[in-house]
């Protein structure tokens, strides 16, 4: 999952940074 | 000869606390010295950057390679023969003119073993797990890597099952160089992206 540095920030974020998370979890996957 | 010649240094107090727990645990049986010694000794001889430096310099010398370590982190590293715990779902992610790559783990310190070995201490540490992900490029540029304002920074947060390597940009002037000698420019912290060759 792709966040923006201002979505995580707010207006104490900066431009051209983002921060990317795995997120996955095998439970999560269909049988 | 100094004074302390017959007085060997005398150990921390982690050292001494793992030492007595490793003896206990010998005495009673329940671990072997040996497979002790053995597991330092591949942490030692095996696990390292020098690994990491490999799979980079591969990648730079052969495209197809590149292709498949960019899609398929984990079996193309396997391909060099480097796998093993804390590096069994590996993700590379490519430095470009347009975009520079960061890892870190927010957590705690996740860290891929079987390219790069053990973190560096900073690595661990609550300031750079932090400010990685809130002020990337001020972190950077105080580590002495200035990154310009037109390049995008990618922070790429670890977990217990995704590890990453950043595959920096290979430097100009370096066409001439072998394989081998392409690894020996590949460092520790251009790997994680704390670092532009």
């Amino acid at each position: 999952v792709r966040f923006t540095s201002r979505e995580l920030w707010g207006d104490g974020g900066a431009d051209g940074e983002t921060v990317h998370v795995d997120l996955f979890e095998r439970y999560l996957q269909e049988e | 000869m100094s004074a302390d010649h017959h007085h060997p240094q005398e150990l921390a107090p982690v050292e001494a606390r793992i030492a007595a727990i490793e003896s206990v645990l010998v005495e009673k049986g329940i671990l072997d010295i040996d497979a002790v010694d053995e597991i330092v000794k591949h942490f030692e001889d095996n696990l390292g950057p020098m690994n990491g430096a490999k799979v980079v310099a591969r990648a730079w010398t052969d495209a197809a390679y590149r292709e498949r370590l960019l899609s398929g982190g984990t079996a193309a590293i396997n391909e060099l023969g480097f796998s093993g715990p804390e590096g069994d779902y590996m993700v590379v992610v490519e430095n470009t003119p347009q975009v520079h790559n960061l890892v870190v783990c927010t957590l705690c310190s996740c860290y891929p073993w079987p390219i790069l070995g053990l973190p560096p201490k900073w690595y661990k540490a609550p300031a750079y797990r932090s400010r990685a992900v809130r002020e990337p490029r001020k972190l950077l540029a105080e580590m002495g890597t200035v990154i310009p304002d037109g390049v995008e920074i990618r922070v790429w947060d670890s977990s217990a099952e995704a590890r990453y390597l950043v595959l920096p940009m290979r430097p100009d002037g370096t066409n001439t160089l072998t394989e081998e000698q392409l690894a020996g420019i590949v460092t520790r912290d251009s790997m994680i992206g704390v670092q532009r060759l």
